[in-house]
């Protein structure tokens, strides 16, 4: 059996006269890689904060291990931290940075030697460990960073954003590694991003945060293919689900690549007029509107010209309700 | 010819102009102290530049049992104005980085209060509690060095916490954070990190304390009036008519000023004394 790492009851904060989170529970389980995707603003890294014990919730708990820490000190939460920013100190070098966790633990010193030396072995920058901080490069200050959260045993890992200061190489390689390193340390991490692509290749599990909340947990596969808002269709996805109008009280949602596009005149087709086409690799993305208005997004393995009509059938597709306030919703 | 090329002369005749206004009330402290008396006070035009020098009045001023203990005095009272600055204002500082802008504000403002009312109007009311105070404390708080320094944080204290949540608040909020996360107390989270990092702003504020104290008259003048600090003797001096005297006297005073700001300039640069006025 499982346990439960991380338990958040009905979080609420607010700035002033804006409610940041409202209401927002969420349970990690103990070595899962959890995933909070949304886009920025929508109070992700206040969340982790919260959990941190770097910010107050306004109403709400925190539980690590069973245990409620929602008053607690972040010192006294046994929990590691990256930042986008890195936040490295400044005044000191590699060396002090790695070890400073385990100074204010007042550990041995000839242990606290071997663990930091450990850690920058682990990450690969044993090498540089007695630079300053100022002298290193943008991939090895995040590899302090996350050296600097593995070198003790936290309960949790906490980490906003921490690939996103990274030129596009790097961070497709820091993020295996990431990955490696948290199954070899079979470690709990909460992961903060608005990139849809390190939530695919990280995440256990995936909580998508919108206006407050989070609108739908579960693996990124499951999210994709089964979005559970309209909302949700649209943010995730290299391109936005297509939504058409059943009836009155329902729409299809379909992925581009849940259609196909047919001769025309086949039976059970819509036609649509191709707007524009965007080209990846092998793949045309064709930009189309149907005849009601609605605009469609296809996938097809040859480009077609503006402003031909074109048809194409549904293979696949999930039906969402529409209640008269709410945002659409999936029916199962 | 261009404007560029202007530039750069009028600028330097622009930092001539002002170094002139500066250091010239210093040159001619310079001549008083070190040029015979016939070619300064002595003569109807005296020369600008001297035609002799001499140390007899720097010797006179020296072998006089008048300077050695008020410039104890003074050094003694400076050192505490400056180590209580720090003492008090570094966390002082911080925990008003911990409120909300609007109030913590409100507080700086408020400390600034004593500094508008008169020196003279707070000094009588702090001898009288001073004087009954003082049987408690070994030494004494009226005409003792630790009595006039905390009369002088009076004016000391509020600018150096000026300066120091400034310095405070220029750094990342994250830092804090990650040490805070990383098993730091606020206690060395405050010292291992904030100050250090901070370095600047807690070097400007010890400085300015210390010339604030250092240079400081109605409180030395009520406060410490049997054994009385250097700017009290001078003061004296002058209204003896011993000018020559309270010229190299004078110099003495600024020597310490000049030796300080020359160590603590490193430290000191213009950014991180305005990180308060920002923002």
């Amino acid at each position: 059996m499982t346990s439960i790492k991380l338990e958040i009851t009905n979080l609420t904060k607010i700035y002033g006269k804006k409610t940041v989170l409202s209401n927002l529970s969420l349970q990690v389980k103990t070595g899962e890689f959890f995933v909070v995707l949304g886009p920025s603003g929508e109070g992700k890294s206040t969340l982790l904060k919260m959990m941190a014990g770097i910010e107050d919730p306004d109403n709400g708990r925190v539980l690590i291990d069973g245990k409620d820490v929602t008053d607690e000190a972040p010192n006294k939460r046994n929990i590691a931290m990256v930042f986008q920013s890195y936040a490295l100190y400044p005044n000191m070098k590699v060396r002090g940075n790695i070890e400073f966790p385990l100074k204010m633990r007042h550990l041995p010193k000839d242990a606290i030697k071997e663990k930091a030396l450990n850690a920058a072995r682990l990450l690969k920058i044993d090498d540089i460990i007695d630079q300053p901080i100022t002298k290193i490069s943008g991939g090895q200050k995040q590899r302090v960073a996350l050296a600097r959260a593995i070198v003790r045993d936290p309960s949790l890992f906490l980490l906003d954003e921490p690939l996103s200061n990274l030129d596009a190489r790097t961070r497709f390689s820091a993020r295996g590694e990431l990955k490696r390193i948290q199954r070899e340390l079979g470690q709990t991490f909460v992961f903060v991003t608005h990139d849809q692509k390190e939530a695919a290749s990280l995440a256990d599990t995936v909580g998508v945060l919108h206006q407050g909340a989070f609108e739908q947990i579960a693996p990124f596969q499951q999210i994709y293919d089964n979005p559970k808002t309209k909302w949700i269709g649209d943010f995730v996805g290299d391109f936005p689900m297509n939504f058409i109008p059943a009836d009155q009280y329902s729409e299809i949602g379909f992925r581009p690549e849940w259609a196909r596009i047919v001769e025309t005149g086949t039976k059970e087709a819509t036609s649509a007029k191709v707007e524009s086409i965007e080209r990846v690799g092998d793949i045309h993305y064709l930009f189309c509107r149907m005849q009601s208005g609605v605009a469609v997004t296809l996938k097809g393995a040859e480009a077609k010209e503006i402003g031909s009509t074109i048809s194409f059938s549904v293979d696949r597709y999930n039906t969402y309700q529409k209640p008269a306030s709410k945002d659409v919703t999936l029916v199962s | 010819m261009n404007g560029k090329s202007l530039r750069k002369p009028a600028f330097y005749v622009g930092a001539a102009l002002l170094g002139l206004y500066f250091l010239y009330p210093l040159y001619v402290l310079f001549l008083l102290a070190f040029v015979p008396v016939q070619y300064t006070i002595g003569s109807i035009n005296p020369p600008q530049i001297p035609p002799a020098l001499t140390l007899s009045h720097l010797v006179t001023a020296l072998s006089s049992p008048d300077l050695i203990s008020p410039l104890e005095k003074s050094l003694e009272t400076a050192f505490i104005v400056g180590g209580i600055a720090l003492l008090v204002g570094i966390p002082a500082a911080y925990g008003l980085t911990k409120l909300s802008r609007r109030l913590s504000n409100t507080i700086s403002t408020m400390l600034f209060l004593t500094n508008m009312m008169p020196a003279l109007a707070i000094a009588i009311p702090i001898i009288a509690e001073y004087i009954s105070l003082g049987k408690y404390i070994p030494g004494g708080l009226y005409d003792s060095a630790l009595g006039l320094a905390l009369a002088q944080e009076l004016i000391a204290l509020p600018l150096t916490v000026f300066i120091l949540v400034g310095a405070f608040e220029s750094l990342p909020r994250d830092l804090e954070a990650q040490a805070r996360v990383d098993g730091a107390s606020m206690f060395r989270t405050l010292f291992l990190l904030l100050v250090p990092l901070a370095k600047a702003g807690v070097a400007a504020s010890f400085l300015l304390s210390w010339l604030l104290s250092w240079d400081e008259f109605t409180f030395a003048v009520l406060i410490s009036p049997i054994h009385p600090t250097l700017q009290v003797v001078i003061y004296d001096n002058i209204t003896r008519g011993n000018i020559l005297a309270s010229s190299a006297f004078a110099l003495i005073v600024t020597i310490p000023v000049i030796v300080l700001a020359l160590f603590l300039q490193r430290f000191l640069r213009g950014e991180m004394l305005t990180g308060g006025l920002t923002g």
